[in-house]
Order: structure tokens, then C-alpha cells, then sequence
């Protein structure tokens, strides 16, 4: 019984990045009555889930962010699948820098993130261009760019204190 | 023995690796088929987006308990203090509105009188469900509400008001939310008329807090200041619904300013305007003529 119990303590750890995140981007969605919002809101999804894949990749995968990504096209009326392949394209991309640089400061882990939403945000640019078969206006994705970057410090703070919080024993890959 | 264990704990591993590199390829196989039955309109990925949808629109709604209490107590601090200038306002506002009143219901006789000389035969009536605004898209891309609407009929297709402006219309219901595509998202497009020229056009949204009118008369008389009411065309929505009034009229380009704040809507009202609001019985009734 013990031992069902222990199995199940280490799922649910295991699924702690995954529903923070998701708590996390529904907080986002919550109206806060400001003029431009959005413009003006940060793109948590991408922020969780760089944070994860830095630091708990194994904890955090492609499947995750695949659903992180499909809650996200659902609330929006982007087509389908764009915010689940921006998501899955930064997993790749984080997990493939990160064979080669190990960022070991906060401020290295910031200008990565800010190299990784920048390929992001391109591709979305791209991608969307071409579905619509228009160009949209580049300054609010600027700005749009820009309050994520702001915005990496306070989601980095928040995950750091749920991973110190819950993850800090070992946890088994699963 | 023992190496044939260890042979087979290798063969294993790799097969393990092989497979999940499979799987991740189909996660974005899985994405790209998405974004392309997106463009298609595939019924397959609104009925999955809208079960998505569905089971997560209840976490929205704990989550957003806390906030709603720190906003009413915000907004009864405020009324509190502007009690005496609101008062001041409505008086005025009221002495204008009674005079306005009698205007009008003279107005509707002399209408009604006219229309029975006409034998016109007036457009069905439409009845209002009110909704509460429970999230935001929060995305450059998308300019999106999740509303609450109970158990309320409410039907993709149906226009949304805010402040008695148009704001949008219904793009999909799960459950007891419904998702509103707002008039400035790029996948409004909403038929109007200028209401001082008659001149029509579709209203269409660029992603920007400022929607355009585009289709109109290469010489249509269109102005700044002119008043944009929904034209009725198509049957869907009641004609003469204002939506906002045009800002510039440069090159070509007729921009639209809404008259509804909608970054500051917390309570909107829904259009239910008979069967004809939805898109896809109208779509039915078209084919079968």
C-alpha cells in the first residue's frame, strides 16, 4: 500500500512543472481592464516552458509543452497548432543549445531565453504571414517581444520557488 | 547469460531512443496537420479546440475568484468617491433622456404608420442573453474574450455587444463559457453601413485596436466622424447595431474607431437573433435554395 502510495507521490511530483505552467498561463488569461493588453501580456507559455527545459528537462518534454500549447490555441483565434509548434520549435531548440552552452548565472539564462523567444517570435511572424497571406504590423510584436523579455525575471522567481519548494529531492525520470 | 542480458538492456535502450524520437516527430507532424485542417475549416480541429476548451475554462473561473473580489472592492472604493459628480451627471443625463423619450415615441408612431402604408414586413425581433467577461486571449494574434454564459442557448455566429456597440461575434461554445472574437481580431469580418451615406462595406479586423472597412464603393462618401452601424446583409445580425465611428479615411484606407472601450468590458450582451444567427444553418438554408 505504501509503496502504491510513494508510485503515486511520484507522479504527481513529476507533474509539477506542467501544472504550474498551466495554472500559470490561466492566471495570464484572467482581464485585468488595461488599455492594449494584448500587447502588453507577456507569452507565459513560452516562459514556463523555457524555464522547465533548462532546468527540469527531464521532468519536461515535448509532450508537455505539446499540451501546454494546445490549451493555448484553444483560448485563441490563431489557427490550430501555432502556439503547440512555437512551443515544441523552443524544447528543440533549448534542449539543442544546451548540448553546447550550459548557461550557469541568471543573466546568461536571460539573454538565452531572450536568443530563444526571438527565434520564436520570428517563426510565429512567418508562419502566421503565411497563413493569413499578409504581413502584419511589426510593432506590436515588439512590444509583445519585449514585455517577455521584462517578464522572464518575475516567471524565473515563481518557478524557482515551486522547484525549490517541491522538487528538491531526487525524482525519478519517468 | 549475463552478456546476452546486457546485449538485450542495450537493444532495448536504443529502441527506447528510436522510439521517442518517433514520437516527438509526430508531435510536430501532429502540429503542422493542425495549422493546415485550420485553414481548411476542418470540423475535426474546432471540435477538438472546442473540448479543450471546455474542460479548461473552469480552472479560469477558480483562478479568476480572488481577482473578481480585489476588483469589486476597487470598484466600490471608486464609486463611493465620484458619488457626488455621477450624481450630477445623471440628473442631466435623465433631463436629456426624458426629452429624447418623447422624441422617439412619436418617431415609432409615425414609423409604424408609415410602414403599414408600405406593407413593410419588419426583421424578427432579437433577444439579449447577458454574459460575464472571464478571460482574455492575451495575444498579439489573437484579440479573443472567454465569457461566462450559464446555461444560456447561446449559438456560434451570434454578435456581441458591449456598451449597445457591437464588439464581436460567438466563434465557439463549450460548456457554460463561450469564446467572443473580438471586431478587431483579423478574423472578424463583420458587414456594415456608413449610416449618413448608406454606404456599405465589411467591416474587418487587422489585429491592431483599430479595424478597418474594406469592399466599399471606389467613390463612396465616407468621412471622419461618420457613424458604422451593421448593415444586416446575410441575415445574421440586426441591421443598424452601431458599432463605432471612422477615425481617417486616407489612400483608401477607412479606419474604424469602436465606440465599446473593449479592453475594459466586463459585462457584454449576446444577440440571439432567431435561427438565422447561426452560420451554419444559414449556409444550409443557401444551399438548399
Amino acid at each position: 500500500m505504501s509503496d502504491v502510495f510513494a508510485k503515486l507521490q511520484v507522479f504527481l511530483k513529476n507533474r509539477i512543472p506542467f501544472v504550474a505552467s498551466l495554472l500559470l498561463i490561466m492566471i495570464f488569461y484572467i482581464p485585468l481592464n488595461v488599455d492594449s493588453y494584448h500587447y502588453l501580456s507577456p507569452y507565459v507559455a513560452l516562459l514556463c516552458v523555457y524555464y522547465w527545459t533548462a532546468h527540469k528537462s527531464e521532468l519536461f518534454g515535448y509532450f508537455s509543452a505539446f499540451l501546454l500549447g494546445l490549451v493555448s490555441d484553444s483560448y485563441s483565434s490563431a489557427p490550430m497548432g501555432t502556439d503547440i509548434l512555437m512551443l515544441l520549435t523552443a524544447v528543440l531548440l533549448i534542449r539543442f543549445i544546451k548540448m553546447y552552452v550550459q548557461p550557469t548565472s541568471f543573466w546568461g539564462g536571460w539573454l538565452l531565453f531572450a536568443f530563444v523567444a526571438l527565434i520564436v517570435y520570428v517563426l510565429k511572424f512567418v508562419i502566421l504571414a503565411l497563413y493569413y497571406e499578409r504581413l502584419f504590423s511589426l510593432l506590436p510584436n515588439i512590444a509583445n517581444f519585449a514585455v517577455t523579455i521584462i517578464f522572464y525575471p518575475m516567471i524565473a522567481y515563481i518557478m524557482m520557488q515551486i522547484q525549490d519548494k517541491f522538487l528538491t529531492s531526487e525524482i525519478s525520470d519517468e | 547469460m549475463k552478456q546476452q542480458n546486457f546485449l538485450l538492456l542495450i537493444k532495448f535502450s536504443e529502441l527506447s531512443s528510436v522510439l521517442r524520437k518517433i514520437c516527438i516527430v509526430l508531435l510536430f507532424l501532429c502540429a503542422f496537420v493542425f495549422l493546415l485542417m485550420s485553414k481548411f475549416s476542418a470540423p475535426t480541429v474546432q471540435k477538438i479546440s472546442e473540448g479543450v476548451f471546455e474542460i479548461s475554462t473552469p480552472i479560469i473561473h477558480v483562478l479568476e475568484f480572488p481577482a473578481r473580489i480585489i476588483h469589486r472592492a476597487y470598484t466600490y472604493i471608486y464609486d463611493v468617491s465620484h458619488i457626488f459628480s455621477d450624481n450630477q451627471m445623471l440628473r442631466e443625463e435623465n433631463r436629456q433622456m426624458m426629452f429624447l423619450q418623447n422624441r422617439v415615441r412619436a418617431l415609432e408612431v409615425e414609423n409604424q404608420l408609415l410602414g403599414r402604408l408600405l406593407n413593410y414586413v419588419p426583421p424578427s425581433k432579437a433577444n439579449y442573453i447577458s454574459a460575464k467577461v472571464m478571460a482574455t486571449s492575451g495575444d498579439v494574434y489573437a484579440h479573443t474574450l472567454v465569457v461566462y454564459i450559464g446555461n444560456s442557448p447561446v449559438k456560434k455566429g451570434q454578435i456581441v455587444l458591449g456598451n449597445e456597440s457591437v464588439i464581436g461575434r460567438v466563434e465557439k461554445v463549450g460548456g457554460k463559457y463561450a469564446q467572443v472574437i473580438l471586431v478587431t481580431d483579423i478574423n472578424s469580418k463583420i458587414p456594415v453601413v456608413i449610416e449618413r451615406t448608406r454606404a456599405r462595406g465589411i467591416l474587418s479586423g487587422n489585429n491592431t485596436d483599430i479595424p478597418q472597412i474594406v469592399f466599399t464603393r471606389p467613390k463612396a462618401d465616407i468621412q471622419a466622424g461618420d457613424l458604422v452601424v451593421t448593415s444586416g446583409v446575410g441575415g445574421m445580425f440586426p441591421s443598424g447595431l452601431p458599432v463605432g465611428f471612422v477615425s481617417s479615411v486616407k489612400n483608401g484606407k477607412i479606419d474604424v474607431e469602436t465606440i465599446a472601450d473593449i479592453d475594459r468590458v466586463e459585462y457584454l450582451k449576446i444577440v440571439d437573433y432567431g435561427d438565422y444567427s447561426n452560420p451554419d444553418l444559414l449556409m444550409k438554408d443557401e444551399g438548399d435554395e
